[in-house]
């Protein structure tokens, strides 16, 4: 074999491996195209300043340059393909004219067949040379993060509420305590097994949480579990990375571009799974989704300790809201999550904070992340307990969650959030109630659980 | 340089959990003394037979005289014990003699209830819940995968009332409540009698650069018998074990069935799971109260239902004896499976290595396994919704589950839900 087909096939290998939330044309015949992404480059790249500023703040290794160069290079391509689909066309349309005397203008017609031919080569040449260049360009502005809210700290942390003092001294570790007193079987970071009241601190703890959705009218789901290739990469999670989502095995679906990906049922892959590609009627708005579920992925780290702050699956309470395009809206529906979050973890009797997150901590869907985060006593650290991310129209416009007002399309905005994960609280909870004495089951909690 | 991408973009991650970390015992000690006796050739035979199942006892048998040929000293003799273990673990469980000569048909033993009689004709689950705007099922294929759903609004609550209640009513039973695991090793399931290869497979498997052999767990049964490997239990604090647990379940269910609309046959639904520990003498026993609390507990519900005694052809490898539970769904015109319960005698913890000590230091003993469904949600919304509905399309609550609803007496049309709409491709 040649090394010329060489190089080309490993270039066809390494273009199967790439993108699932953007399929060029050439590719569309053996990857279904399930959405087209809605591109604002050109209105991000207006207010340049700004944008070279996020990007700094967030510590992106972003060339603003070359993608610029790179999208303008496409946009020039595809106008000249404008271009020469426009020429083809008036061309045949003269042809069609002529030929209605064809006698007479049997010499023309015969030149401009062949000028036809040319430009209809020109154009097939063109558009499979464009396809190398779209994708490239395409995929570099989809890597832009979203703008940043004027609440995002530059560097430190900025502290938003705080609930109690943080316990002075050092408690032992909650996987000792957990145990010792047997809460918690563990084999390794996959299986592990809550028992005793370590199992109805769950419960409550879920029961509590969700009545309290209810009560403030959030409308509970159950969802899937499994999400495709697409809607991963849309939420900016590179999907063929083992250390960030688990993939489910298939047969000859090594190159498919829409692997089936095991999550969970209670985060932002399944809501946005439920709404992308579609529009909403606008008097629907804002919708207040709430579910309770569980959260699966690989670890970050290699041999972790024995913790219940690393594993591979997690109980949690995700809420997903979804607004109109305009500031007030959503901060109204914002503040509305804060209130709920503060009546929730207020009534748990235990230190906690909510916090900022700086611009570099952030994902890059994120334009503001909230922080829940309750203290480890033997760490001496804060753990993020559950968060609040306010993801503007960047989710939106990748995965088109839309709804139509004055007769055009608008992208909505969207809030997420993961109100409670239960081990990470339990972890906490058990090191603050081995300073305190207190029980697991508090009053509150026995007020929901089973009985 | 294919190879080299191939490996590249396909290694293992580092952080994948390594197999030694699952401590499942690659040699179990299964009832030799019973398989390898030449007397008992003719009896397990007419069994595996009986029961349809695989698993060859002439050439365990034979591979048991090669052995006892070899010497251990000699090089074939681990090779030989290896293909010697692999085929004594095909062979099913033993069956109970009662259902022995049921043939192919399973005996219906008890039916509970009435078919509920209505005055207009009942509707499918899944035409009642899209009316009401309860369920998406449409348009997930290639967003979230093959026979997705999402329950929504009274639907999604109804699941969490029913989980709720089923684990209230076992906690009043003294049943142990635990949270489980749903990533579980192959070992594991296999050990618990599942086959997780091959084309035919319920199992899903996740990708190998996650680690090797890591599955989805088809049912809490496999992660509570992990939860119990290598576990000697005292007979006198520990025994019987009652264990409740809710959990996600996932099957691959690789058979399309044309006729099953909406939720009936879906690749992930919770269930509330029991799985007891006794002694032996105890299990027979044992799977009688199992039925009767799933019985009653089903009975509370309002549901027309009949218990089935299973035949042995239907009980797969672990079972000694199966009951099924079926509920009537009206709108389908069918009683449909929504539980069923096993007695697994000592299948399940051989090959997991779970035992008891005997009171009085008498030893130790392998336990008895059994598992039972006290709920899997989808079939019970079907037969809740089908049996509960009312003409004017709206659905009743029964008494029982109002108070985890909010004392909410009838389910309507979702009004907070939004209707969505396509949206096509362009560029």
């Amino acid at each position: 074999m040649s090394i010329l087909r060489r190089i080309s096939n490993l270039c066809i290998n390494l273009r199967q491996y790439s993108s699932a939330l953007y399929i060029t044309g050439d590719k569309a015949s053996s990857n279904f195209v399930v959405l087209v992404p809605h591109i604002d480059f050109e209105e991000r790249i207006e207010n340049r300043v700004e944008l070279e500023e996020n990007i700094k703040l967030r510590q992106k290794r972003i060339n603003l340059d070359k993608y610029l160069k790179y999208w303008e290079f496409y946009k020039h391509l595809h106008e000249k393909m404008l271009m020469l689909n426009g020429t083809k066309r008036v061309i045949n349309e003269y042809i069609v004219e002529l030929k209605k005397e064809p006698e007479k203008n049997k010499e023309e017609i015969e030149k401009l067949q062949l000028h036809a031919k040319e430009a209809k080569d020109n154009y097939k040449n063109l558009r499979d040379y464009i396809y190398p260049v779209e994708e490239m360009a395409v995929l570099n502005v989809l890597s832009i993060p979203n703008v940043l809210d004027k609440r995002t700290p530059h560097t430190n942390h900025c502290i938003l509420y705080n609930y109690l003092e943080k316990p002075v001294q050092k408690a032992r570790n909650h996987f000792e305590l957990a145990v010792d007193s047997n809460l918690l079987y563990y084999l390794n970071p996959t299986f592990s097994v809550l028992e005793n009241d370590a199992a109805f601190f769950e419960h409550s703890l879920i029961n509590y949480f969700y009545d309290i959705l209810l009560i403030n009218n959030y409308v509970p789901t159950v969802n899937t579990s499994f999400t495709r290739s697409v809607i991963i990469e849309g939420c900016c999670v590179d999907y063929l990375d083992p250390k960030q989502v688990f993939t489910v095995y298939e047969e000859d679906s090594k190159y498919s571009v829409s692997k089936v990906h095991f999550v969970g049922n209670a985060n932002l892959f399944s809501f946005m799974a439920y709404f992308a590609k579609f529009s909403v009627q606008p008097n629907y708005l804002p919708l207040k989704f709430f579910t309770s579920g569980k959260q699966y992925y690989p670890l970050s780290k290699k041999n972790p300790p024995k913790s219940l702050l690393e594993l591979n699956q997690y109980s949690t309470i995700d809420i997903f809201s979804i607004t109109k395009n305009n500031e007030q809206d959503t901060e109204n529906c914002f503040q509305d999550v804060i209130k709920i979050v503060k009546q929730m973890y207020d009534s748990l009797g235990y230190h906690y904070r909510l916090v900022y997150l700086p611009a570099n901590e952030l994902k890059d869907y994120e334009t503001l992340r909230v922080a829940i985060q309750m203290f480890s006593s033997h760490l001496q650290t804060y753990v993020e307990v559950g968060n609040i991310s306010l993801c503007g129209d960047y989710l939106s416009k990748r995965l088109l969650v839309t709804y139509n007002e004055d007769k055009t399309r608008k992208y909505s905005n969207i809030i997420h959030g993961t109100l409670v994960n239960v081990q990470k609280v339990l972890a906490c909870v058990l090191e603050y109630n081995d300073l305190s004495k207190k029980k697991l089951l508090s009053d509150l909690l026995k007020k929901y659980s089973l009985l | 340089m294919r190879k080299i991408i191939s490996f590249l973009l396909n290694k293992p991650s580092f952080y994948s959990i390594s197999s030694r970390l699952w401590h499942v015992q690659h040699s179990p000690e299964l009832d030799f003394t019973y398989i390898c006796n030449q007397n008992n050739l003719e009896d397990i035979t007419a069994n595996i037979r009986r029961r349809k199942g695989v698993g060859d006892i002439k050439l365990v048998q034979q591979l048991k005289r090669d052995l006892d040929d070899l010497n251990p000293t000699d090089p074939k003799y681990e090779g030989a014990k290896l293909k010697f273990l692999s085929e004594c673990k095909n062979i099913p469980n033993t069956t109970h003699p009662d259902i022995i000569d049921y043939n192919d048909e399973p005996k219906i033993i008890k039916h509970i209830g009435e078919k509920k009689e209505f005055k207009f004709k009942p509707k499918e689950f899944h035409e009642i819940s899209k009316r009401l705007n309860l369920i998406r099922t449409e348009q997930l294929g290639y967003l979230s995968g093959h026979r997705s759903y999402y329950l929504l609004g009274d639907l999604a609550n109804l699941e969490h009332a029913l989980t709720r209640y089923t684990l209230n009513n076992l906690i009043q039973q003294n049943f142990k409540l635990i949270t489980v695991p749903d990533i579980l090793h192959r070992d594991i399931i296999e050990s618990c009698g599942l086959n997780t290869r091959g084309e035919r497979t319920q199992v899903y498997q996740l990708d190998e650069r996650h680690g090797s052999d890591l599955c989805l767990s088809g049912t809490s049964e496999m992660a509570l018998a992990g939860f119990l490997m290598n576990r000697i239990l005292s007979e006198e604090k520990e025994l019987p074990l009652k264990l409740a647990t809710v959990s996600r379940c996932f099957r691959a269910e690789t058979s399309s069935i044309a006729d099953e609309k909406g939720i009936y046959r879906v690749h992930e639904f919770t269930k509330v799971e029991i799985f007891i520990v006794t002694k032996p003498e105890e299990s027979d026993n044992m799977l009688e109260e199992i039925r009767n609390i799933e019985e009653e507990h089903f009975a509370m519900l309002g549901i027309h239902l009949r218990t089935l005694d299973m035949p042995p052809h239907e009980l797969g490898a672990p079972a000694y004896r199966k009951y099924d539970i079926e509920a009537w769904m009206p709108g389908r015109q069918i009683f449909g499976e929504i539980s069923s319960c096993s007695n697994c005698t000592d299948y399940q913890s051989r090959r997991l290595n779970i035992k008891y000590s005997k009171v009085g230091g008498g030893g130790t003993e392998f336990v008895h396994t059994l598992n039972g469904t006290a709920c899997a949600v989808p079939r019970m919304l079907i037969a809740l919704l089908e049996t509960y509905q009312n003409d004017n399309g709206t659905i009743s609550v029964p008494d029982c589950l109002r108070r985890y609803l909010g004392n909410k007496d009838v389910i309507r049309r979702q009004k907070n839900v939004p209707e969505l709409m396509l949206i096509k491709n362009k560029k």
